[in-house]
């Protein structure tokens, strides 16, 4: 991963990853590579969006082989950065082997257990975390920028900087 | 308050070419006992267990098998998802995440 001045990363929850490909909008990747934004992937978040789409196969009757090369191959615009090489497994096992540390950060910060994972990246990597769930994260963003110092936006919100960027 | 923690001892039988290889992991990868790498090497594998329940099998990965332009492939996954209702596609996303959690953050380990 290629950082340059004034290089932006962000995280995009599943639930903003589904709606960028029900869009099915190239050119809106090519504008984040324009505005030196980089989409970082991590092996949880790659878990997430291959379950719905392991659900989806079945709704469909498109083979999940098919949907998962699929999405392997949408991911290849320039602007993102899965972090993780093959196999997969290991880079999960590492994301979530420390079971008691997650606990933890959840009750300190009142959050949802499968929202450290997404924490804990946005923190690791110094990225701004996109999300469309209101429940959970949005409501802790203050408290979690306070005392940790990293930022979760609204997909409104990063809409808006990307237009104003 | 929490019920207290409950553990249970494992007493397991290996053979002498098993044993040495454990003794000689531990002393190179700083484990302090045998215990500490087989709780360590029992939770990998059930997370790789998990993961695989979670997908059928190990992710293909970055590398995909057919390779295609980012364009297409983003195109033709939009195409498929499109056929389903806003509604159903909305229930499958928060299944899955809770599918995802349940199985990594579950009452099990």
């Amino acid at each position: 991963m290629v950082e340059t001045e004034g290089t932006q990363k962000f995280i995009f929850d599943c639930n903003v990853w589904i709606h960028l490909i029900l869009q099915g909008q190239s050119s809106f990747f090519q504008q984040l590579e324009l505005n030196n934004y980089q989409i970082i992937l991590t092996s949880y978040n790659a878990v997430e969006i291959l379950r719905v789409l392991k659900r989806i196969s079945k709704r469909t009757n498109v083979p999940f082989e098919r949907l998962e090369n699929l999405a392997w191959n949408s991911w290849k615009f320039p602007c993102i950065h899965p972090i993780f090489d093959k196999p997969m497994s290991d880079a999960i096992i590492n994301e979530v082997r420390i079971l008691p540390e997650y606990a933890i950060i959840a009750k300190a910060f009142d959050l949802e257990q499968k929202d450290v994972p997404y924490v804990i990246a946005v923190f690791q990597y110094d990225a701004v975390l996109v999300t469309k769930d209101q429940r959970s994260l949005v409501s802790r963003a203050e408290i979690l920028q306070e005392k940790l110092g990293i930022r979760i936006i609204t997909w409104d919100s990063f809409l808006e900087l990307l237009q104003t960027d | 308050m929490s019920e207290p923690k409950q553990d249970v001892v494992w007493t397991v039988k290996v053979d002498k070419k098993m044993d040495a290889a454990v003794q000689a992991t531990i002393a190179m990868l700083g484990f302090t006992s045998k215990a500490e790498l087989t709780r360590e090497a029992v939770r990998e594998y059930l997370i790789r267990h998990k993961l695989f329940s979670l997908l059928g099998g190990e992710p293909s990965g970055p590398i995909a098998k057919q390779d295609m332009p980012p364009e297409v492939a983003l195109h033709e996954l939009s195409l498929i998802l499109k056929k389903l209702p806003k509604k159903i596609l909305e229930e499958e996303i928060s299944t899955a995440e809770e599918d995802v959690a349940n199985t990594f953050f579950g009452n099990e380990e």
